[in-house]
């Protein structure tokens, strides 16, 4: 497969024209991932190198990528970046937001662990996943924007194995990784 | 920016002496310093000579650069550093004053510099130094409900994981 996500399809040719078969699965997760949008969301340092995967160097639109500036017509978020405490109560609302189907990349040691950095730092939260389910995790300090590509076509091989069931079906509460929700000061509203 | 002798204002004894005429005896100590020549002045006289400085022909600080303190646990105290700096003259000056480690305050600069609120927010929030007469000292940095003041050097949290000992490196 090349870069760009294909739609497997059967083409019947007929005279004067043709019939394209598939299944809707495919069809819907096809296009799913051939218009991952992403919403304009930057934390820190990776934020860089995100916003240069996004321009034209690197090119995210070839991949259907584009920013989108509200959570509403977004279906990923970056988290690029160090996640202060402060920040991640407002980070779970944004994902709160976003329209389900909903695919979170975590970029960098920051959003994944807490970061080389500020791991012993009193205001940094230790690992995005601590507060928001992920589905990618990109390695690096801060990922080179192929990295982060990478990552990203690793996202479209995981919405093209979903089933309709999965992508649109309802969130699960119940396991929602909620450690650091309940009882704690992080998410006072 | 040109600092300690070289600079184009008034001299630091002579600065010294201005205050003890305008606001009183509260200058305790005058130093060249390194880089900064400072001015250590009673914690009580840091508004009045906050005003003095703003509102002096010959002086005219008319830029307040940061407040910020630094904590000194072997001696129990903390120390407010005001940076101020004059643009005409482009000339640099510290003033330092000591308050206790708990419950310390000073009077509130904010009325007289606009910049001195967030700033002493900031100074409240990471040391708790408390500023009398502040419009609105909340924290600024830390997060809402946060307890205790991160910059002081015995502050502990749970949020404080060390990196595990065994490092690759260490």
């Amino acid at each position: 497969m090349g870069v760009i996500a294909r739609l497997p399809v059967y083409w019947e040719k007929l005279p004067g024209g043709g019939i394209v078969t598939t299944n809707l699965e495919k069809l819907l997760n096809w296009s799913r991932a051939s218009s991952i949008w992403y919403m304009i969301f930057g934390l820190a340092c990776c934020a860089i190198e995100m916003m240069a995967a996004g321009a034209s160097r690197y090119d995210f639109d070839r991949f259907g990528m584009m920013f989108r500036a509200t959570p509403r017509q977004s279906d990923l978020m970056f988290i690029s970046g160090t996640i202060t405490l402060k920040m991640a109560p407002r980070i779970r609302r944004l994902w709160e937001q976003l329209a389900e189907p909903r695919y979170v990349v975590a970029m960098g040691s920051c959003a994944i662990s807490g970061g080389g950095f500020y791991y012993d730092a009193y205001s940094v939260l230790k690992g995005i996943d601590k507060i928001i389910p992920v589905d990618v995790y990109v390695p690096g300090c801060p990922p080179r924007p192929e990295a982060l590509m990478h990552g990203c076509l690793k996202l479209q091989e995981k919405i093209k194995r979903e089933s309709l069931v999965q992508a649109f079906g309802s969130f699960d509460e119940e396991h929602a990784p909620r450690e650091r929700l309940e009882g704690r000061w992080i998410l006072a509203k | 920016m040109r600092f300690g002798p070289h600079m184009a204002g008034l001299p630091l004894e002579q600065i010294a002496d201005k205050i003890k005429d305008a606001v009183g005896d509260v200058v305790v100590d005058v130093n060249e310093g390194d880089r900064v020549p400072f001015l250590r002045v009673e914690a009580g006289a840091v508004a009045r000579v906050a005003r003095f400085f703003r509102d002096d022909g010959e002086l005219a600080f008319d830029f307040l650069m940061y407040i910020t303190a630094v904590d000194f646990p072997d001696e129990d105290k903390l120390t407010l550093v005001y940076h101020y700096f004059s643009y005409r003259d482009e000339q640099s000056l510290m003033v330092k004053a000591d308050v206790p480690r708990r419950g310390g305050a000073a009077r509130s600069i904010a009325h007289i510099y606009a910049a001195a609120d967030w700033l002493e927010r900031e100074v409240y929030d990471l040391f708790g130094v408390t500023f009398e007469g502040h419009p609105n000292l909340t924290r600024i940095l830390t997060p809402e409900g946060f307890e205790g003041h991160p910059l002081l050097k015995d502050f502990a949290s749970e949020d404080y994981v060390p990196f595990p000992d065994k490092m690759p490196g260490k």
